[in-house]
């Protein structure tokens, strides 16, 4: 029978890799949308695709202002990176759309208007004008242009709509565009990195300063590297040592590897069997498995000194009852999270019991095999007794238990005092203060001001969308509706279209045409210039369709944000407040899903033990979770959702814990202290050490975690109390 | 059509340059212009603008006045256009209306008034000319008389303008822009 449980067990991690392997190959295998994580009736279908818009909009803007103390060298060096960043792909200057906005306009031109109501159109002062800007040494006319649009309206139009565009400012110049792929794409963050620094060697002597999400976004992963190389090297080593220092042989490490990974391969390839994309926060909590699955191996492995190697199958029975216990309170505990109707928790659910399961698995079938008698047992078996002797000497004396009470007394009444919630996601990711200053000097230089706001107007059809977007604008004040920028003032609906043209038509072309031919000395061009419908990027990126629904998206300047709120049925969208409201209500659910996860827990508990003495196992948990909340807090972290996980992970190990100890004291067998204190001490430094991390989501889970499962460790003799007093009363009876 | 907004932004530069530089009042002898400091003051002009496919030139006239904080060009015929460079951009008032500003609408001023030297112009600074310009001497008239040729150094503006030509004895009397599409305008300054 154990040979075909290790047989099953092999071949469902073979197609468990199967499943992960072509899910992987096809590109579409893991979801980085942060809308994924949001509960699926967070927010409407046509907010989430234009929130999506907008931020990949708006993320993929990048603007260098590059200075110098000669000028000609500041417009030298950026025409040399304008040049290297389209030559790399991944690049696109808003030069290249400029010139495709004024191809737009001047083929619009005769149904276009600077006014927001056509009928405010002075065909006079525009005809005026016309004569101004061809007298006057400022409009870049020709003869051509002339004859085509005698009022040139390409050029008025592009005065009052158009944006601003690279150029250069004051003594700088700014090379501005949008980037062909995503910022948040390690490959276009490293192929544009590559360009800016070879352009910088090239240019030593001129002065940068950077703004985009682009750079943001590198500055990110570099300190994740940093983070990962830092902290992953450092707990590593520590968990390395720690194994060798305790069980005197390298395969113990290896044993505890080959489970943490076969849970790992369990876990993705049931998530990637039943879901047609995981998220990939569904790993941060897979990095909570890892604490509780390495326990696991660490149980087993302790075994072999324990018993001085005796049969694999008496060592198999030493740990079997406790290790199901222990999987199956975490498994109905990560399975109660399908009831929050949260997909991404339904995802956590599968992956989560799906992992812990193979762990289990392997645990008892494969891992035996592959962990071989040690050359010389009896001398580690005596070592393992020497360093666990000192542990088991604690004794929790009253005075130490009162000593320990009144600390965690006073860090909850800490905590409580400093307490604070943390959903802002501006405030998750720290922000380089290099990138930070470059960004404002950027702004200063450029006057340039937009918000993450954005007016949302939507329809039946395109058309309708415009029209809904018209009435928004006709609806602001004049200079807040001037600091929107609106598809359909490039691009109005039929209806406006129509107006304009009979505005046009009516109060300067049938009016001042011929006096103007004659004024200027042109005949009129013969053929009339067919219409170009490629529409500029910078408009065309802000219209979108989410289902049947099709919608614009109107970024605000700081004069509009305020006012478009205060408009009659304008939808205004701040992307930044909806993710950290839909952030609040994620760590609601999830305080919810973890209550019911530690309820459910109980009830295996008591179900599996039949005793209501069996609940102290719950004792060390609890506390445990009490201390990951407070202890944090008394430092003052923020509570956030990242800490509620973190929860998770404390009760899993916590259960682990107080379960070998309840076993251990109940059945009166080997003491489990060194390996209780291994399996906490490797938890804590797998994942307490991300506590050091910058990144505010990973500290909060870390501090949360280290807190936690330090605590719940301490105070995991509880059901060991209990249990040996229970032992006691039945031998007296 | 191109970028016209920009185009616009270069061509007014480059006029508010040649004024700023050459437009002073007269002496007896013929000077070198590169060595004389700006001049300021007021000059009258009668400006035309030679374009492909239009049957006659476009002639305007009008005055300029210079000082070291704006250059104001205002045309008085056919059209009455006041058209001031100040370091903040380029305004424009038709019939005595509300001053316009031209080029980009986001603020932070015209990016490219500065670039082109205007300002350093404006003040004196003649280096700023060569930096953004290759000077020539060209034959000259008789009496001291004398003739530069300006080309831009940058190939962003050398896409509009392919060379100004200037002339003059004791102060500008000529400037010719000859543009990248073979159009042409003269700024003839009145004696």
């Amino acid at each position: 029978m154990k040979r075909w449980g290790a047989i099953l067990v092999a071949v469902w991690l073979v197609f468990a890799s199967a499943v992960i392997g072509v899910r992987v190959m096809n590109g579409r295998a893991f979801d980085t949308d942060i809308q994924s994580l949001l509960p699926s009736d967070a927010l409407e279908p046509v907010i989430r695709a234009a929130m999506r818009d907008a931020g990949d909009a708006a993320a993929r803007r990048v603007a260098v202002l590059i200075s110098a103390d000669e000028p000609m060298q500041a417009m030298d060096a950026g025409a040399d990176l304008e040049r290297r960043l389209a030559e790399s792909g991944v690049f696109q200057a808003d030069r290249a759309d400029g010139e495709a906005m004024g191809r737009w306009l001047f083929a619009n031109r005769n149904e276009l208007l600077c006014e927001f109501d056509p009928a405010q159109f002075d065909g006079d002062a525009a005809a005026r004008r016309a004569l101004a800007m061809i007298y006057a040494p400022t409009a870049p006319i020709s003869g051509e242009l002339l004859r085509n649009d005698p009022f040139l309206r390409t050029l008025t139009l592009s005065q009052c709509l158009a944006p601003a565009v690279g150029g250069e400012i004051g003594d700088a110049t700014l090379v501005s565009g949008r980037l062909t792929e995503s910022a948040f794409r390690l490959d276009t963050q490293d192929k544009f990195g590559a360009v800016l620094e070879e352009w910088r060697a090239h240019w030593p002597n001129v002065k940068v300063a950077r703004a985009g999400a682009v750079f943001h976004a590198e500055a990110g992963s570099q300190q994740a590297q940093r983070e990962v190389s830092l902290i992953g090297g450092v707990s590593l080593a520590a968990i390395t040592l720690l194994m060798i220092f305790c069980f005197l042989r390298a395969e113990a490490l290896a044993g505890t590897m080959a489970v943490t990974a076969a849970s790992a391969i369990g876990s993705l390839g049931a998530a990637l069997l039943i879901f047609p994309t995981v998220h990939v926060l569904v790993f941060v909590f897979g990095s909570a498995l890892i604490g509780i699955t390495s326990d696991y191996a660490v149980h087993y492995l302790a075994t072999g000194p324990q018993s001085k190697w005796e049969p694999l199958a008496n060592r198999v029975k030493h740990v079997k009852r406790p290790l199901i216990v222990c999987a199956a309170a975490t498994s109905i505990g990560f399975a109660s999270l399908v009831f929050f109707n949260v997909p991404i928790f339904t995802q956590v659910a599968v992956f989560s019991v799906a992992g812990v399961l193979t762990a289990l698995a392997f645990t008892l079938t494969l891992l035996p095999l592959m962990d071989i008698r040690a050359r010389n047992p009896e001398k580690v078996a005596a070592w393992w007794a020497k360093v666990e002797a000192p542990l088991a000497k604690i004794k929790w004396t009253k005075a130490r238990l009162i000593i320990a009470s009144v600390v965690l007394v006073l860090a909850v009444i800490a905590g409580a005092m400093r307490f604070s919630t943390l959903d802002d996601v501006r405030q998750f990711q720290p922000r380089s203060p290099v990138l930070t200053a470059e960004e404002a000097e950027v702004r200063a230089a450029t006057g340039y001001g937009a918000t993450p706001k954005f007016l949302l107007s939507f329809g039946a059809n395109p058309d309708e969308a415009r029209r809904r977007e018209e009435t928004s604008l006709a609806a602001l004040p004049l200079e807040a509706a001037r600091d929107v920028l609106a598809t359909s003032r490039f691009d109005p609906s039929a209806e406006r279209r129509a107006q304009n043209k009979a505005a046009l038509e009516q109060r300067l072309y049938g009016p001042h045409l011929a006096a103007q031919a004659a004024q200027i000395g042109i005949d009129l061009a013969d053929a009339p210039v067919t219409i170009s419908m490629e529409r500029p990027k910078v408009i065309a990126a802000l219209a979108g369709a989410a289902g049947d629904v099709a919608y614009l998206v109107a970024p605000l300047g700081p004069v509009a944000e305020n006012a478009a709120e205060l408009v009659p049925d304008a939808t205004v969208v701040d992307p930044a407040a909806r993710y950290s409201r839909a952030f609040a209500a994620y760590r609601g659910y999830a305080t919810w899903a973890f209550l019911a996860a530690f309820a459910v827990c109980a009830g295996v508990i008591l179900l599996i033990y039949r005793t209501p003495h069996a609940l102290s196992i719950l004792a060390g948990p609890a506390i445990g979770v009490i201390a990951a909340v407070a202890v944090p807090a008394a430092f003052g972290v923020p509570v956030s959702f990242f800490t509620v996980i973190a929860l998770f992970v404390v009760i899993g190990t916590g259960i682990d814990h107080s379960v070998f100890q309840w076993e251990a004291a109940e059945s009166g067998g080997e003491p489990m202290e060194l390996a209780v204190f291994i399996a906490a001490l490797t938890t804590v430094l797998s994942m307490g050490l991300l506590g050091l991390s910058g990144t505010y989501p990973v500290r909060a889970f870390g501090l949360a975690v280290a807190a936690g499962v330090t605590v719940g460790y301490v105070f995991s003799f509880i059901p060991a109390r209990v249990a040996g007093s229970v032992r006691h009363a039945n031998h007296q009876d | 059509m191109g970028n016209a907004a920009r185009a616009a932004g270069k061509i007014t530069a480059i006029f508010a340059l040649a004024i700023a530089v050459f437009a002073g009042s007269a002496s007896a002898q013929c000077i070198d212009p590169m060595q004389t400091p700006l001049q300021t003051g007021v000059s009258q002009f009668t400006q035309t603008r030679h374009l492909q496919g239009v049957r006659a030139p476009l002639v305007s006239r009008g005055q300029a006045n210079v000082t070291r904080e704006r250059v104001e060009w205002r045309v008085s015929d056919p059209i009455e256009v006041l058209t001031t460079i100040t370091p903040q951009g380029v305004t424009q008032s038709v019939d005595g209306g509300a001053p316009q500003r031209l080029g980009p609408q986001s603020g932070g001023g015209d990016p490219f008034l500065s670039s082109t030297g205007l300002f350093d112009l404006l003040t004196g600074d003649f280096a700023a000319l060569r930096t953004h310009y290759d000077v020539a001497t060209l034959p000259g008239g008789g009496g001291g008389a004398w003739r530069l040729a300006f080309t831009p150094k940058s190939a962003t503006l050398a896409r509009y303008i392919s060379r100004i030509e200037v002339a003059g004895c004791t102060r500008v009397a000529h400037v010719s822009v000859n543009q990248a599409n073979g159009d042409r305008m003269d700024i003839d300054w009145a004696s």
